[in-house]
């Protein structure tokens, strides 16, 4: 008997565990959708590749360090293509001393802004002007901002790299679907946009409202 | 961490600080008023739940060994991520193990006594010199994560020195007393139950506790990426596939093997027509071999299911579950009917149990959190060698410019 | 063994009036535990019992084994055996792990589960009074001499002797001569001891040797093991060497 009632409570444990994880909205490890199916056909290498001399930021920003010391900073393929086509309207003034979490991009999709926080304090040396108003065919060579700082970009809990970048994006890509999903957005068929499971499928955006520009917003451009 | 983020109550937390008060009364009850009046124990029933549990309790804290000796000594450097969190449990688990057994001694404050009163004749003295050296040893073998974080380095010099003979004994000293805790029965050859009972008892115990051991970090695995996310600013701590499908498959040979055994065993001592008695020993018997042993054997023997996260999930449930099942069926159902006594833990006595856990749970959570558990330094060996991970990535990259 | 003192418990002669079990309680300062003395267990205030079987009444005490399964499983040497045969308990030593009582094949051992320093609580023969020179309190007390007391020798030739003299009266065993290794405690009875709540089904080997057997590996296995993952650890490290050297050498002839 005393078996199974510890063999019983350690089952009824974890059944309420999933049940709490259900409630609060989330999923366990175990039953979360397989990330396998979103190495295809997304991270097949010729969609969205990680290259391994950057980093990322988790404001969906990328950056660069050059050779001459300059950081370049752009938004990744992810940012570009969330909620439909960015355009990036704005950028920071050459010459301002940036703070980490100050914006410093602004683009929109549609005709919803969205802000982009900058990843690192520094100051801004140029800025790319081409940029502006065009539709980002390569998001790692559209560069926005250049900027001189003094942070050290192998700080692990700022920025990652390599196979944890691939996976954490893999993940938001996960959590953009349930965002989705949650908010009911309607999905038009205008521009690019990362919905459908990953599939790049062309010509659909998101109908967005203002309350979940501002989600979207805290959800993934936050820092 | 804010204190606002710590005080900020979720379930578990809540049902955790339920659970650490009530037992602490109950710890306050055991010790001022006796052994019974706040358990279930009696003069036919000498060992409970306590027991029971410290068998749990060791068999799942296997790994730390089964780990140790797969990157340190056979040099299967893959696994690497998986040695410190296996140490951590198995040196948690080992401090319920032993907080678990002061509480359950008559007289506590003799503890120390096995230290220099000696009687070699007496597997309990096995055990509990191996539990001694076996913890120094896990002491030694987390020594430099400790270390590390206060930035005291030259210690760590003289532990890598050391390390691999500490390695070497700490496996040692596992097999010796993971085999002793079976070894225990094999002087009550008249109570327990002959389903149970066998000279192979030792034999079954260590295996069976290297299959349940490796299951446990599986699972763990499974608690660790969703406990540790990268919101709290940890790495690591992933689902490494590759990791969980090999140590699953690891799983799978010592099933078998067990299985294997089992089967022997009956076979040679003609146990095999006590199978088929109808009796509540025969049930729980059953139960234990079909959680435990077979359906696991059969979910990871498909290849499909070995390499799906939820299905290596799910087994490793199964062999902890077959665990808990045989090591309680051991250690109480196997004795019930020859102690004539129908069993069942007293609430004082779940209660001091479920708080240990809960305690563990919590000394783990705090020290993955202030030390680099999930973080590897030693891992020059696994940049090096385990390419396969990475090398996609590479791929891309360089294709991209 | 020669100067080893035990009891015989001859069941046929045993009347059941209860003088062993009370004198038992005086001798050793045991409180009253139940009214009736034939209604009363072994417990941590009852040492012995006399217990009935319809006409038949008999005694449940410690066997005091000669190679006791308690003796040998307590960690800390708490019970030993005494030079008179007798087996003892020191409750100085005892951290109270209970391995005895879940060891002992007879069940004997009791333990104070009341107290907060609780000892465990069996007969002991009364090791201190026949070390005195004096009788064990129930031999002494037992109006109808069915408890005697003397060399261990000496009882087993009466017990032999009163098996072959009237076989129709008695059940043809000694119980505890050969049970688990035998012991101090001799009885012989008028049935099969079964059917008087003996543990009837005890091997005779000395309940020990099932543990020896086991613990008698620990040196090889400790040894052999330790050279094997030595061996294993400098194969596998050399491999891994050789595997390296290997492909880097490829890497250059490739280039």
């Amino acid at each position: 008997m005393v078996a199974i009632f510890v063999l019983a409570l350690f089952l009824f444990i974890l059944l309420v565990d999933l049940i709490v994880l259900r409630i609060q909205g989330k999923s366990h490890p175990a039953f979360e959708p397989a990330l396998s199916q979103y190495d295809y056909p997304v991270y097949d290498g010729n969609v969205i590749p990680i290259p391994s001399n950057l980093f990322f930021s988790k404001g969906h920003t990328w950056l660069k360090k050059n050779k001459d010391g300059l950081i370049e900073i752009g938004i990744d393929p992810f940012g570009t293509t969330a909620l439909g086509t960015l355009l990036i309207q704005k950028c920071v003034k050459s010459g301002k001393e940036l703070k980490r979490g100050e914006v410093i991009l602004e683009g929109s999709y549609g005709n919803k802004t969205v802000k982009f926080l900058s990843p690192i304090n520094g100051s801004v040396k140029s800025i790319n002007a081409d940029v502006i108003g065009k539709k980002i065919s390569n998001p790692y060579k559209a560069w926005g901002v250049r900027l001189i700082s003094k942070d050290s970009l192998e700080n692990g809990n700022l920025y990652f790299g390599g196979t944890e970048a691939l996976n954490w994006m893999k993940k938001e890509f996960i959590k953009l679907k349930g965002f989705i999903d949650d908010h009911s957005l309607k999905v038009e068929l205008v521009g690019e946009t990362m919905y459908d499971g990953g599939l790049l499928s062309n010509n659909t955006s998101v109908l967005l409202v203002d309350q979940s520009v501002n989600d979207f917003e805290k959800e993934f451009l936050s820092l | 961490m804010k204190i606002n983020d710590i005080l900020k109550p979720t379930f578990w937390k809540v049902v955790s600080v339920i659970i650490v008060t009530m037992g602490l009364f109950s710890t306050y009850y055991r010790f001022s008023r006796g052994l019974g009046l706040t358990t279930n124990l009696h003069d036919s029933v000498p060992w409970g739940l306590w027991i029971g549990f410290d068998f749990i309790g060791v068999g799942l804290a296997a790994a730390g060994f089964t780990i140790a000796a797969t990157v340190h000594i056979f040099h299967i450097h893959k696994y690497e991520p998986l040695v410190r969190p296996a140490i951590l449990t198995a040196f948690l688990g080992y401090l319920v193990v032993v907080c678990l057994l002061v509480v359950d001694l008559g007289r506590p404050e003799n503890f120390w006594h096995p230290l220099v009163m000696w009687n070699i004749h007496s597997v309990m003295f096995e055990i509990t010199w191996c539990l001694i050296c076996y913890t120094t040893v896990l002491i030694l073998e987390f020594a430099p994560v400790v270390l590390e974080k206060f930035k005291i380095k030259a210690p760590i010099k003289y532990l890598k020195i050391i390390s691999i003979p500490v390695v070497i004994a700490g496996v040692i000293f596992s097999t010796l007393h993971q085999s002793s805790f079976g070894s225990l029965y094999l002087i009550v050859p008249g109570k327990l139950h002959p389903l149970w009972y066998s000279s192979l008892l030792p034999v079954h115990f260590y295996i069976s506790c290297i299959a349940a051991g490796l299951s446990m970090i599986i699972f763990e695995s499974f608690l660790i990426a969703r406990a540790f996310t990268k919101e709290d600013g940890f790495h690591h701590t992933e689902l490494k596939m590759d990791i969980l499908s090999g140590a699953s498959f690891a799983v799978l040979i010592a099933l078998i093997a067990g299985f294997l055994l089992k089967i022997y065993d009956f076979i040679g001592n003609g146990k095999l027509p006590l199978l088929t008695v109808p009796s509540t020993e025969t049930y729980f018997f059953y139960l234990e071999i079909l959680i435990g042993t077979l359906v696991p054997i059969f979910l990871l023997s498909y290849k499909k299911l070995i390499e799906d996260k939820k299905w290596i999930y799910l087994t490793s449930i199964c062999v902890i579950s077959g665990l808990i099942l045989n090591r309680l069926n051991v250690s109480i159902t196997g004795l019930a009917s020859s102690s004539g006594v129908n069993y069942f833990p007293s609430f004082d006595e779940i209660n001091i149990t479920m708080m240990l856990v809960v305690l563990a749970i919590f000394a783990f959570r705090l020290i993955a959190k202030n030390f680099d558990v999930f973080v590897s330094n030693e891992s020059e060996h696994s940049v090096n060698e385990n390419g396969t991970a990475k090398s996609k990535q590479i791929i891309l990259s360089e294709r991209y410019e | 063994m020669l100067n080893e003192t035990g009891i015989l418990f001859d069941i046929t002669l045993c009347e059941g009036c209860g003088a062993c079990y009370d004198m038992c309680k005086e001798v050793n300062n045991l409180p009253e535990t139940n009214d009736d003395y034939l209604k009363d267990h072994l417990s941590d205030n009852t040492f012995t019992v006399v217990e009935e079987y319809g006409e038949i009444y008999t005694r449940k005490l410690c066997m005091h084994c000669n190679e006791p399964a308690c003796v040998s499983v307590c960690l800390v040497g708490a019970i030993k055996k005494s030079s008179t045969g007798a087996v003892v308990y020191d409750a100085d030593k005892c951290i109270g792990c209970r391995y005895c009582m879940q060891a002992c094949p007879h069940s004997i051992p009791r333990y104070e589960w009341g107290l907060t320093k609780p000892r465990i609580r069996k007969c002991n023969l009364c090791d201190d009074r026949v070390k005195a020179g004096k009788l064990p309190g129930c031999v002494e007390a037992c109006p109808t001499e069915a408890t005697i007391f003397g060399k261990m020798d000496e009882l087993i030739e009466i017990a032999k002797k009163r098996l072959k003299s009237d076989p129709d009266k008695y059940y043809q065993h000694i119980y505890g001569l050969e049970e688990a290794g035998g012991g101090h405690v001799l009885i012989i009875s008028p049935v099969p001891f079964e059917q008087l709540g003996y543990v009837s089904k005890l091997t005779n080997e000395p309940m020990p040797e099932f543990t020896m057997r086991a613990m008698e590996k620990i040196p090889s296995v400790a040894i052999g093991g330790g050279l094997f993952l030595s061996a294993m650890f400098w194969l596998t490290k050399r491999k891994n060497e050789l595997a390296k050297e290997k492909k880097s050498t490829n890497g250059k002839e490739s280039i």
